[in-house]
């Protein structure tokens, strides 16, 4: 492309782009709001700011049209601030394409490629802006210069009438008037469609420069036009204005001649004219606003909400080799731990055990904290992704014509950036559904009973473990029995069987692809639904629904907190004397059991009974096809009981270790061998712990023990253990 | 006619490869054979460690070891080319590779009965593949060093290593 990519330092530039798309995603919200207060002018100060920084900058980068672009939005943003316009919901419609597509351009920009693709729609929506900004300046500015210029005429016309003297020098200064009056008025030229043909006749004549006299044939043109435009001029000002320019024009026609004087005056005027014309109806508009303009000294304050904490960017690659090499240190600390340990073995090690324990304590606190302040700087609050929600309500509100209001809740919430990447997605497929298809028309809405503006609410929650994001709206409710007849006719389950949960969510995301041109708005990016919801369950989330017919549907994304933590706690069990990891979050407790407790139940397979309900009993020697004592030298069974997405399982193991803090690392070139190993984790000793897929471990356990399909089947061993 | 001008510069482009292939090979043995591996591809050589065993895994996968914090795959030659299993002894090597697939290099680890040398071989030394005909698989075989007496198998250990072939090993098995 242009200068962007041969001479500026790539690196400058990104950091630009990501400046700049910081600020104006900020910036989608302050529309929103300004919209629902368009007289509150701080927040047009808070939206003119990064728009004009970016038109400033962009010019550096050689991003010109960012810039010309840029330039127009805040052509219209300092209109607003300063009163002349009003804010209405066209203009904001206008500004918000607007920045969309800078953002846009600004990813280009960065990636190398032309900041523009489509040049007509580029072209078109900066004619957009361009005039939405001349409705508003044209009635107010043009006018009153025009007026100014015209009194000076005036004057001069007084003078050259009442006497013989030099009368070129003030005319002149009406010349350098009328000029001014030229430059802000150019922008009328574009909005010509409007003019009456006698008007639009003298500008085809007078806009076409010339040297010396204007041909006789076509003067008389634009006088005759001029003198229609007496007759058919509309209201007292328009009148007065055209009375003004027959004078003018009789006068110098008869004087000087048609010269290009002459043909200046008739220019503006006329041009003027067709403005004062077309803008008439608008000239009140601008009173409303501007009728209580904001002190200066508030404006300059502006954004109160911004965060003013000192930040600074930092690679991402950067924090991760950080984390990575924090994570080592805790290995490290965890081997100290059962060095001390050892040594606290050794007779006559006296002093020595003592010492070590308390250095080993000491560093054990420093590379925790260091743990946890890494882990804080890759956190970002969720304001930078809810941000984003008022606007996407807007945007259904605008096609559909519903009223939504929209709650915002939790954006103070901090996680981990990657998890914002995971979330932003389906984010933005949730609230559009909901303020699609969960809320009715506002009519629809009165006839059920309920408000006519319906409501949108945005949670963000964390407990513990996990980030919860729900959207939640009073709309109707999801029908099921309209979705099973769709679940049916895909072929997704069976006629009459009943609906699950899974099922739904299968089908809502599916059927979300399906609808309409929506989708393509929402994503822009090709991302399917069900790739949005892998990509949940793939950061070990899940996705909920909770709907009441009538009342509303609540969607829910659970992210456990670590995804890239590569820190983890967890609980480490030993299965031919080889340890492995299950996923903390998902073990309820451990037990020991006789043999004889598990038993056999048709269509479940082996059982076990903890507080009252049935668990399904895995071997985790048979899932993971590896040798086990025999069963008769063993007194028991030691069980531990998980929370499985389909219910609650008991797996049975050699022995459990219990909680350890583990670095996760990942296994490159295995992850074909081996689906239900998710990676490895290294002990204090220093020994290779396999991460389990309890989901994938649970579902081969119990087809193992269920069906023989399989030689390996063990049936034998259930067989032994119920014996035993 | 036409055909046999296409096998005759196909053999001339495969001989123009092989030429290319002359450089510095680490030699190691398993059983009695020599083979070589390109110097380039080898990381390091580290003795035998334990191996932790990964469940469900194809056979000639031994397991993973920890080497220095990082967690790799380790293959055992001998599974791999279908040879008798043997006990370890303390000749027994792990020579860590870094092997290319597709855009990203893995490490990996292949276990190898005993580590002889590195040999520069010329290119005059190497010869193509022998073709065995059908059921013989050569395409993991760069070509056939000749260093004095001795023949030496040169490797190609991306193709003797690479996921994709484990991937399909592993479909195989899965259908079995």
């Amino acid at each position: 492309m242009s200068a962007a990519s041969t001479s500026i330092d790539p690196i400058l530039l990104a950091e630009f782009v990501d400046e700049s798309l910081e600020m104006l995603s900020s910036v989608d919200g302050l529309f929103v709001e300004l919209e629902a207060a368009p007289t509150n002018l701080d927040l047009v100060q808070s939206i003119f700011r990064p728009v004009h920084s970016i038109k400033g900058n962009s010019a550096f980068f050689g991003c010109n049209k960012v810039k010309t672009l840029a330039h127009e939005l805040e052509n219209i943003l300092d209109f607003m601030r300063k009163g002349k316009m009003a804010v209405k919901r066209d203009v904001i419609s206008v500004l918000l394409e607007g920045v969309d597509e800078l953002a846009q351009m600004l990813q280009r920009a960065r990636a190398g490629e032309e900041e523009v693709v489509d040049e007509t729609r580029f072209t078109a929506m900066v004619e957009r802006a361009k005039s939405a900004c001349a409705d508003a300046t044209t009635p107010v500015e043009a006018v009153a210069v025009v007026q100014k210029a015209l009194a000076v005429l005036e004057d001069v016309y007084a003078e050259v009438v009442a006497s013989e003297s030099p009368w070129h020098v003030k005319m002149e200064m009406a010349l350098n008037q009328l000029r001014t009056i030229k430059k802000a008025v150019q922008t009328v030229d574009a909005a010509l469609g409007d003019a009456p043909e006698a008007a639009q006749a003298i500008l085809r004549i007078v806009e076409q420069p010339f040297e010396g006299q204007l041909d006789a044939a076509l003067a008389s043109i634009v006088g005759e036009n001029i003198k229609k435009l007496v007759e058919i001029a509309g209201d007292e000002e328009q009148k007065a204005i055209v009375a003004e320019l027959n004078d003018t024009f009789e006068t110098f026609v008869a004087t000087v001649g048609f010269d290009s004087l002459v043909r200046d005056v008739v220019l503006e005027k006329v041009t003027a004219l067709v403005g004062r014309g077309k803008w008439a109806g608008i000239l009140e508009r601008p009173a409303a606003t501007g009728a209580q303009p904001a002190p200066q000294g508030e404006l300059e304050k502006g954004a109160g909400h911004v965060d003013s904490q000192k930040t600074m960017r930092v690679s991402e690659a950067h924090i991760d080799t950080f984390l990575a090499y924090v994570g080592e240190l805790l290995v490290l600390g965890d081997m100290f731990t059962y060095l001390q340990a050892r040594l606290a073995g050794v007779q006559h090690s006296g002093n020595v055990a003592a010492d070590f324990r308390r250095a080993n304590e000491s560093f054990a606190t420093l590379s925790n904290n260091l743990q946890n302040s890494i882990m804080s700087i890759r956190k970002v609050p969720l304001r930078v992704l809810l941000q984003k929600v008022p606007r996407l309500v807007r945007d259904v509100t605008t096609a559909n014509g519903k009223d939504i209001r929209v709650e915002v809740l939790g954006d103070d919430v901090e996680i981990d950036k990657s998890l914002l990447e995971v979330l932003d997605a389906p984010l933005t497929h949730m609230v559009r559904n909901a303020a699609d298809h969960g809320i009715e028309m506002p009519d629809d809405r009165e006839t059920a009973g309920k408000e006519r503006q319906g409501l949108v609410r945005v949670l963000a929650q964390e407990s513990s473990t996990d980030i919860i994001l729900s959207i939640e709206d009073d709309g109707k409710g999801i029908d099921r029995d309209a979705l099973r007849v769709k679940a049916e006719s895909l072929g997704m389950i069976a006629p009459g069987q009943p609906l699950t949960q899974d099922d739904v969510i299968a089908l809502l995301f599916r059927s979300g692809v399906s609808t309409a041109k929506t989708i393509t708005d929402v994503s822009g990016r090709g991302v399917g639904m069900d790739v949005v919801r892998s990509n949940v369950e793939g950061a070990g989330g899940r996705i909920t629904i909770d709907t009441d017919p009538g009342k509303g549907s609540t969607f829910a994304v659970h992210l456990p907190k670590s995804v890239t933590t590569q820190i983890i706690n967890g609980f480490v069990v030993y299965c031919d004397s080889q340890p492995f990891v299950l996923p903390l979050d998902r073990v309820l407790e451990t037990m020991q059991v006789g043999s004889h407790q598990i038993e056999s139940v048709v269509g479940k397979g082996r059982c076990v009974i903890r507080h009252g309900e049935m668990l399904t009993v895995v071997s985790l020697h048979d899932a993971l096809n590896c040798g086990r004592l025999e069963a008769g030298t063993r007194d028991g069974e030691t069980l531990v009981a998980v929370q499985g997405q389909r219910g609650r399982y008991a797996i049975i193991v050699d022995t459990v270790l219990g909680v350890r803090k583990l670095v996760l690392k990942t296994i490159h070139g295995l992850q074909t061998c081996a689906s239900f190993v998710t990676g490895a984790a290294l002990m204090g000793d220093g020994t290779i712990a396999l991460v389990l897929d309890l989901e994938d471990l649970l579902k081969t356990g119990t087809s193992r023990t269920s069906t023989t399909r399989n030689g390996k089947t063990p049936l034998p061993q259930v067989a032994s253990c119920r014996s035993a | 006619m036409a055909n046999s001008v296409a096998e005759a510069s196909a053999a001339l482009r495969s001989h123009a490869a092989i030429q290319d292939r002359a450089g510095q090979y680490l030699t190691f043995s398993i059983g009695p054979e020599v083979y070589g591996i390109e110097i380039l591809k080898v990381q390091e050589i580290i003795g035998m460690m334990p191996v932790t065993k990964v469940p469900r895994s194809p056979d000639f996968v031994r397991g993973v070891i920890n080497l220095r914090g990082k967690v790799i795959p380790v293959i055992e030659l001998r599974k791999k080319f279908e040879m008798e299993q043997r006990e370890d002894t303390s000749m027994t090597c792990i020579i860590v590779v870094q092997v290319a697939t597709g855009t990203q290099s893995i490490t990996m680890g292949i276990i190898v009965d005993e580590v002889a040398e590195v040999v520069a071989i010329a290119k005059e030394q190497i010869e193509p593949a022998p073709q065995f005909g059908a059921g013989v698989r050569t395409e993991f075989i760069l070509g056939i060093g000749k260093i004095a007496s001795k023949v030496v198998i040169l490797l190609d250990v991306d193709k003797v290593l690479s996921w994709s072939e484990l991937a399909t090993i592993d479909e195989a098995a899965k259908e079995q």
